[in-house]
C-alpha cells in the first residue's frame, strides 16, 4: 500500500512504529475511536454551523477608520455612523447605550500605543 | 495548472493599518454582544475582552484556564475558555472563546482553533476582499 503524503499521517505512522508492541493494539483502538468520533461529527453538519443574515457593519468600521485616533484607550459604542457613547469604563458606556434603548450597538476598545506584551505574545 | 475555488460569502473589509477587522456577535443563550475582532492566522485560539463575556452573562473565571506566554515569561497572560456561539460574516458557529482575566484587552482576535479552522478562507489583501465558506458547506 502506498504511503499517504501527508506530514501528520506520516508522523502518526512513525510514532506508531516507535510505540512498544505491547501498546499497539490499545493505540489502534484509540485511533479507531478518534475516527468514529470524527465521522459522526462530519455526518451532522446541521449542528456545526447555521447561516444567518449578514451585516457587514461598514458604517461602523468606516467611522473607526476615520475617528478612532481620538479615542485611544477608550471603549466606543457605535450604531451605524453614530457614536452613542465612549469612555474608559466599559460598564458606563454599556449602561449609557442601554438608556438610549438602542439594540445592536457595536462595542470596540480602541487600543492605544504601548501594548508591547500583547503585540509580542506567543499564542 | 490552476486551482479554482468557490465560496459562499464575500466580505470587503475596511482598510486598517492594524489588521483585518471583522464584525462579530458573541452569543450565550439569549444574551448577545456585538464587537469587532481581528482576523489573525498567527493566533492559536480566539481571544476576546472580558467585558464582552460579562455582557453576555458569563462567569469568566469559571472557564478552562489557558496560560499564554508573552515576551516576559514571568508575566504570562491568563485566559478562560468558554463554549459560546460566534456570529460572523453570515455564519453562526459554536466554539470555544478565551477571555482575558483582566479588563481592556487591546484587541479581540479570531484565531485558528475555534474560528479559522471551521472555514475555508481566501484573502486578497490588495483588494481588501475576504472570501469564505464553512468547511462543512
Amino acid at each position: 500500500m502506498p504511503e499517504i503524503e501527508n506530514p501528520y499521517a506520516q508522523a502518526t505512522v512513525e510514532n506508531f512504529r516507535r510505540t512498544p508492541a505491547s501498546l499497539r493494539p490499545q493505540l489502534l483502538k484509540m485511533l479507531e475511536r478518534e475516527l468514529n468520533g470524527a465521522e459522526s461529527d462530519q455526518n451532522d453538519p446541521a449542528t456545526s454551523f447555521r447561516r444567518i443574515p449578514f451585516n457587514d457593519r461598514a458604517e461602523e468600521f468606516q467611522w473607526l477608520a476615520q475617528n478612532s485616533g481620538r479615542f485611544q484607550g477608550e471603549w466606543v459604542a457605535l450604531f451605524g455612523n453614530r457614536l452613542l457613547a465612549h469612555g474608559v469604563d466599559y460598564s458606563k458606556v454599556s449602561q449609557e447605550v442601554k438608556t438610549l434603548g438602542i439594540d445592536g450597538a457595536m462595542f470596540m476598545f480602541i487600543e492605544g500605543e504601548g501594548n508591547e506584551d500583547f503585540v509580542r505574545f506567543l499564542p | 495548472m490552476t486551482y479554482p475555488l468557490e465560496f459562499k460569502q464575500k466580505f470587503v473589509y475596511q482598510e486598517n493599518e492594524r489588521g483585518i477587522f471583522i464584525p462579530v456577535t458573541l452569543v450565550c443563550e439569549a444574551e448577545t454582544t456585538a464587537c469587532g475582532a481581528k482576523l489573525d492566522t498567527g493566533a492559536d485560539f480566539c481571544y476576546f475582552a472580558r467585558e464582552h463575556a460579562e455582557e453576555i452573562g458569563l462567569n469568566v473565571d469559571e472557564g478552562t484556564v489557558l496560560r499564554v506566554e508573552t515576551s516576559r515569561p514571568e508575566h504570562p497572560m491568563i485566559f478562560y475558555g468558554h463554549e459560546i456561539k460566534i456570529q460572523a460574516l453570515g455564519y453562526e458557529i459554536e466554539t470555544t472563546v478565551y477571555f482575558w482575566e483582566h479588563y481592556r484587552l487591546p484587541r479581540n482576535l479570531l484565531g485558528r482553533a475555534g474560528w479559522i479552522n471551521k472555514f475555508r478562507l481566501a484573502l486578497i489583501e490588495h483588494d481588501l476582499e475576504l472570501y469564505l465558506s464553512h468547511y462543512d458547506e
